[in-house]
């Protein structure tokens, strides 16, 4: 009688079968794989879920940054409608990341132990949650100004809020103008200004109200809105001063006073361009096409005719 | 079986063959006659390719033993290398598996049709084995697997979650569908169960 257990137990249970198994396993010398291959595998799929839900997180932030941040309270002083000027300023290359990591995201989570057991939709939603929660908290600490500015800075390629920025408004024969104010001219009249392509401007600001002013003269980056009148000599007739304000997290409050702001000016150019053609008729009995008055140069520009007041 | 280990649970034998490669064959005893059968259903039609079939599977079963996970039942873990191991072999030959669903004689197939009508009451009472197994071929995988594991093996929605790595709530659905289908099939076959 056979007295050792494990031996009895093989013989039980042997079958053509158990035998072949046993039999391959040994001569191919087949061994369990080890434990912590199963443990990294586990974890490099929650590594790997948590990345992708990182790059969507950042995605997401850029997203908040550039929506925040889009001078839509100016659109009409650079684009013709409010939908070209959202076609062109949609970051296409983060919406397109957030989708991808959203599915990666998805993908890998239903590749963990249990990720199977819960509804397709469940995942997913999870998944872009917490890449929209951590967005927004990223963004609290400016990580999508950061990202959005130094991927647009490193990569050519790449069109950042910063550089889509200052392609629309670095336009002197459109009316648009970005730089930073340097110094008063010889007659303390005109306010010299270097634009982002380092060329000197003298602007007219005899159209602007005295915190337009106090904003150019300010040293900070702003926005000039007005016209070209001497190509020549780089002189710009300002029409408007507005913040430049990519590198702030503007509140709602900031985003409705620059619209309020920016309708208030060209309000008041409308009126004063207005005004002047009256006291010219009134006076030569005639109206010129063009503005006989240096001051009511601002009625006349581009954007004052897509606003139509 | 023997007094030593017909009393012991799957993983008691599954942490000793971790130490002892002989535990093993326990676990093939165990599981060569229901995992034969699973996958002969799944379409694995001829014997000696189901032997290999069901050779590669326990040898991935041990391959993986450290894998094993305990908030699984051992049988749907083991159930679920088995599927995914029959539906590769059926896949590498590029051909649509033929199951066999029925082979085990008239008091079976009336138990096993049974099983359907009372769950839905869909079926009529004149069982054809045959007819029911060539409506089952016509399926959609997806419900095939689902009804097979159901119906056929008798197993609850959770393992068939477990099995097929699919949400409890889908394997609801799947059945159901799987069902609509498999009525629809019959009716279009004029087949008649």
């Amino acid at each position: 009688m056979n007295k050792d257990p494990k031996q009895q137990n093989t013989n039980d249970t042997k079958s053509v079968l158990s035998e072949s198994v046993l039999s391959r396993i040994t001569h191919e010398q087949v061994s369990p794989m080890p434990k912590w291959c199963f443990t990294c595998f586990n974890y490099s799929i929650w590594v790997l879920w948590a990345f992708s839900v990182l790059i969507g997180a950042l995605s997401v932030a850029v997203l908040i940054y550039v929506g925040d941040h889009a001078r839509f309270a100016l659109y009409e002083a650079t684009h013709e409608t409010p939908l070209s000027f959202f076609v062109e300023i949609l970051p296409y290359v983060w919406i397109g990341a957030f989708i991808a990591m959203s599915g990666i995201a998805y993908y890998n989570m239903r590749k963990t132990k249990t990720g199977y057991k819960y509804p397709m939709w469940h995942i997913l939603i999870s998944s872009i949650v917490f890449s929209l929660v951590g967005g927004v908290i990223l963004n609290l600490f400016g990580v999508g100004y950061l990202i959005d500015t130094q991927v647009g800075r490193h990569m050519p390629a790449y069109r950042s809020l910063e550089r889509f920025e200052t392609e629309v408004w670095q336009k002197p024969t459109q009316g648009r103008l970005v730089g930073v104010f340097s110094t008063m001219d010889e007659a303390d009249v005109l306010y010299m200004f270097t634009d982002t392509q380092e060329q000197e401007w003298s602007i007219d600001t005899v159209e602007l109200r005295k915190p337009d002013r106090e904003l150019l003269s300010s040293g900070h980056q702003v926005r000039v809105l007005g016209t070209t009148t001497d190509t020549e000599a780089r002189i710009f007739h300002a029409c408007g001063v507005f913040p430049w304000m990519l590198n702030k997290n503007p509140s709602v409050a900031d985003m409705q006073n620059d619209r309020k702001v920016f309708l208030e000016r060209m309000y008041e150019h409308m009126e004063t361009g207005d005004r002047l053609k009256g006291l010219e008729r009134e006076v030569f009995d005639q109206e010129k096409h063009q503005m006989p008055f240096k001051e009511g140069l601002c009625a006349e520009i581009a954007v004052m005719k897509r606003m139509q007041f | 079986m023997h007094e030593h280990t017909e009393h012991m649970t799957d993983e008691e034998i599954v942490s000793m063959a971790l130490r002892d490669k002989a535990f093993f064959g326990h676990i093939v005893f165990r599981y060569e006659d229901k995992l034969s059968r699973y996958v002969l259903r799944l379409g694995v039609r001829n014997a000696e390719d189901r032997q290999d079939v069901l050779q590669d599977i326990f040898i991935k079963i041990y391959k993986n033993l450290n894998g094993f996970d305990t908030s699984l039942s051992f049988s749907s873990w083991v159930y679920r290398i088995a599927h995914n191991e029959a539906i590769s072999a059926y896949r590498k030959k590029n051909v649509r598996p033929e199951g066999h669903l029925i082979d085990e004689g008239d008091e079976w197939v009336a138990r096993e049709s049974g099983a359907l009508d009372t769950a839905e009451e869909l079926f009529d009472q004149d069982i054809n084995a045959q007819e029911l197994q060539k409506g089952m071929t016509l399926l959609d995988d997806k419900y095939r697997s689902v009804l097979i594991l159901r119906f056929f093996e008798h197993k609850e929605y959770e393992e068939i979650s477990d099995i097929l790595k699919i949400p409890t709530g889908s394997v609801g659905t799947l059945i159901h569908r799987g069902k609509s289908q498999l009525k629809k099939k019959l009716e279009e076959e004029h087949l008649r169960i």
